[in-house]
């Protein structure tokens, strides 16, 4: 990979957090925690690594990168995870993505890329910050 | 859920852990939900050319059951701040993952107490499949 391309931000990506996309999240992690699951709740929250999933949608960009060239002929796997929350995510919040790599490094072969996600609600207050470190090889 | 007195935490408490079996089918879901289409979250084969036993979960997916553990801990899900963990091994569908925690340290500021814990999952072999460290905040007992 380029390591010139450590700093560069990719484009922002927006989507509201809906009560079905939280109550069919809880389902598949199996989390039976009411303030997840009730859709009868009045204020349904999102779980914790809901919101910061969804800075996965950063990943087609990153891989179709041609400046980046990240090897798709290679696995890439999931290896660190850093989360950090600001404040709980809920059923009608519109969220913003906004990713940037932050490293990229090569050890034993293997190469590493790290991004981040200032996950933001709609008025830029901070909701999550999601940082995380992909292996490709 | 069930609150407990938070002015009893103490360091080496173990919180009740949580299981899951995780299946093909949940795997899929998850993909499709995030868009994070991986060929190794998605095809036996191709997951087996890049060295696994077949198809693997996305860590996201599983790292859940540990933040699970600490809301039911913690009581509220804005009780819960960060989490720094590494996925160590594989899961698979059909693996049943336990995740748990023990608290590792507990600094009062002010009226809130800042609760550090050592958290892991592991899978039906003992293998553990994350750890590493979390933090919840709540109010003084």
């Amino acid at each position: 990979m380029n390591r010139e391309a450590i700093g560069k931000e990719y484009p922002y990506v927006t989507y509201e957090l809906t009560r079905e996309m939280i109550l069919a999240y809880a389902e598949v992690v199996g989390d039976p925690n009411p303030y997840f699951s009730d859709p009868e709740a009045a204020v349904l929250y999102a779980p914790h690594t809901l919101v910061g999933a969804y800075t996965l949608l950063l990943v087609p960009y990153i891989v179709g990168d041609q400046e980046l060239d990240l090897d798709v002929s290679k696995p890439i796997v999931h290896i660190h995870q850093v989360y950090e929350w600001k404040r709980s995510a809920k059923a009608g919040d519109v969220l913003t993505v906004r990713g940037r790599i932050v490293d990229i490094r090569e050890e034993g072969g293997h190469e590493f890329i790290t991004f981040e996600g200032d996950i933001v609600d709609g008025e830029g207050n901070p909701v999550v910050v999601a940082r995380s470190t992909l292996r490709v090889g | 859920m069930k609150e407990m007195g938070f002015s009893e935490i103490k360091v080496g408490f173990e919180l009740p852990p949580v299981s899951h079996v995780v299946t093909r089918r949940n795997i899929l879901r998850f993909g499709g939900m995030v868009g994070a289409f991986n060929p190794v979250h998605e095809d036996d084969e191709l997951a087996e050319e890049f060295g696994f036993e077949g198809m693997i979960a996305h860590g996201v997916m599983h790292l859940n059951y540990i933040t699970q553990v600490l809301c039911d801990f913690a009581g509220h899900p804005d009780r819960v701040k960060k989490v720094d963990v590494a996925f160590r091994e594989p899961v698979y569908p059909g693996d049943e993952i336990t995740a748990g925690g023990v608290v590792r340290a507990v600094d009062r500021e002010g009226d809130i107490l800042r609760v550090t814990l050592d958290v892991w999952s592991e899978n039906q072999d003992g293998v553990t499949v994350i750890d590493g460290s979390a933090e919840i905040e709540v109010a003084a007992g």
